[in-house]
């Protein structure tokens, strides 16, 4: 296979453009003062901190805190996400109609605006939402849950087009309309698939959440903004964790969700 | 196996009509829970900011779009200057993200086979299994801890050690998705077809030989469009990077969202949106090659 990748003179053309990149965008780098002066401190610091956090009760209560108002964020972002995401990329699927002139324009438009939201990363709509409407929760929840829609209705939308014709085959040969089709065939199957990646999406929506204190809202981000300008890298090192702790349990919840819904 | 999501490939899914039920029903309270406290607690949080929907707030974000598109008053979009600079920027902010996949994916590449249970831990008891134990845990424990930090909070420590920059900034980038990458690839080298793997244990080959010649080229294409849709992720947080590691089209936006000049933000903005549309159009041609 190896050898078939390197006859093909294509692969081959996109490693050189690939090397050309790399090059280039090295060069671009200053090497000669890339780092600090005492920079090895600075990671002797920071490694020493992660091994040592600070576990003193008053630092775990704000951990706990900051967790907390990054999940609300998330989980806000993602009700919203899901609400208009499900419907446009059922929309954008274009499995909903028969083939024709209105079922394309449909799916064409919502494509375009799905793919138009999503291009634009949470922290710009963010600064733009801030921008136009000032600093509130909802403006935090909005600048998540609008990307996230747009990630949600493509995904979603593939799955649907996605479906093996051989499961739908039965379905099809009983006379059902697309619309039938679409509800008796192609959401059931792929619904185990959509749940696991909603909690893939969830985990990123905590992520950003945690960022969000960029743009001047509370949480992690905002602990950690905090603890890092008093040089507090054990308290930094403390708020990683809560991330990593938070993280790790959305993704063992989603794997055991996910077997469950997999025969 | 969707790009996006970092699950395990080669799955058959079926809806299974038999859940257990009491588990549903607990399943589905705590999300019910979940998601009613999370927005009445966002509902208590008092603003100072304006109402949401207020007739007051839709002019000003309405007069707020005027100014980014330029059609309230004379538009920035014409000033060629600005397109050079802009272009530059845009130079940076792609040098930014190549870096940073490079970084990534080498870093990733090396690290995974040690993250692969079914490569690392081979002795069947004694002091040399609790070494590989210790080997995996401990990779699988980098890759968690670096994929659980977002790329700012990256950028942010990063920061301490190198000067800002596009050098910063791609390890910022790139430490977060070593996580992501490295996770992926681990779980799919441990999904592995076995008979390839068996037949060429049986030659005696040692278990990085077996990697080498049973495993990688089973999953090389796959690992390597991950690795070039990795590519769309980052750039379009590259820009956001930025702001923080003071290059590229991130700085500039920030700075210019601080002095208040929006008709040069919705140019950056267009800008930002033609190359993370210009990198999702190269990475889908590309991905189609090393399919």
């Amino acid at each position: 296979m190896v050898s078939t990748m390197l006859d093909s003179i294509r692969t081959r053309h996109w490693a050189i453009l690939t090397f050309i990149a790399i090059v280039a965008s090295i060069s671009t780098v200053d090497w000669t003062s890339a780092t600090h002066a005492g920079a090895g401190t600075s990671i002797m610091m920071f490694v020493h901190a992660l091994v040592n956090p600070d576990i003193s009760s008053a630092t775990l209560i704000t951990a706990g805190n900051a967790a907390w108002v990054t999940v609300t964020y998330a989980v806000a972002a993602m009700t919203i996400a899901i609400a208009f995401g499900i419907p446009l990329g059922l929309v954008a699927s274009g499995t909903l109609l028969p083939p024709g002139v209105s079922n394309t324009t449909l799916m064409v438009s919502a494509r375009a605006y799905l793919g138009f939201i999503r291009s634009i990363h949470e922290l710009i709509w963010a600064l733009l939402l801030v921008a136009s409407f000032g600093l509130s929760p909802a403006v935090g929840v909005l600048a998540i849950a609008i990307p996230y829609s747009g990630t949600i209705g493509r995904v979603f939308a593939e799955r649907l087009q996605d479906v093996p014709t051989q499961q739908l085959a039965a379905f099809q040969s009983t006379g059902a309309s697309s619309l039938q089709l679409a509800i008796g065939a192609r959401i059931p199957s792929v619904l185990p698939d959509i749940t696991s990646y909603l909690f893939y999406r969830f985990e990123c929506a905590v992520r950003t959440a945690a960022v969000l204190s960029f743009v001047g809202l509370g949480g992690i981000g905002f602990q950690i903004h905090i603890a890092l300008s008093d040089l507090k890298f054990e308290t930094v090192a403390t708020l990683l964790y809560t991330l990593v702790i938070l993280v790790m349990a959305i993704d063992v919840f989603g794997g055991f969700i996910r077997k469950r819904m997999i025969v | 196996m969707t790009l996006e999501s970092p699950g395990r490939p080669n799955r058959t899914l079926a809806f299974s009509p038999h859940l257990p039920s009491a588990a549903v029903i607990l399943i589905g309270m705590m999300a019910a829970v979940l998601i009613v406290s999370s927005w009445l607690y966002l509902a208590s949080i008092p603003t100072n900011g304006r109402s949401l929907f207020s007739s007051d707030s839709l002019a000003r974000s309405a007069e707020f779009v005027g100014d980014l598109t330029g059609s309230n008053s004379s538009s920035s979009f014409w000033q060629h200057e600005n397109w050079l600079d802009f272009a530059k920027l845009a130079g940076d902010t792609l040098a930014m993200s190549v870096l940073a996949a490079f970084i990534a994916g080498i870093a990733a590449f090396a690290l995974i086979p040690f993250a692969a249970s079914n490569v690392v831990i081979v002795s069947a008891r004694g002091p040399r299994r609790l070494f590989q134990m210790a080997t995996y845990g401990l990779t699988r424990y980098l890759f968690i801890v670096t994929r659980s930090v977002p790329e700012l909070l990256w950028a942010l420590i990063v920061i301490f050690v190198f000067t800002p920059g596009i050098l910063a900034g791609a390890l910022a980038l790139a430490v977060h998705n070593i996580g992501v990458i490295g996770r992926l690839g681990a779980d799919t080298v441990e999904d592995v077809e076995q008979p390839p793997v068996r037949a060429i244990r049986s030659t005696g080959a040692g278990p990085f030989q077996i990697y080498l010649i049973g495993i990688l080229p089973q999953i090389a294409r796959q690992l390597l469009t991950f690795q070039i849709y990795r590519w769309e992720v980052i750039i379009r947080t590259t820009a956001v990077v930025g702001f923080v590691a003071a290059s590229g089209l991130g700085y500039q936006l920030r700075l210019d969202l601080s002095f208040f000049r929006y008709k040069e933000v919705g140019q950056l903005l267009l800008v930002y949106i033609l190359i993370v549309w210009g990198v999702d159009a190269i990475s889908a041609l590309a991905r189609r090659a090393a399919r």
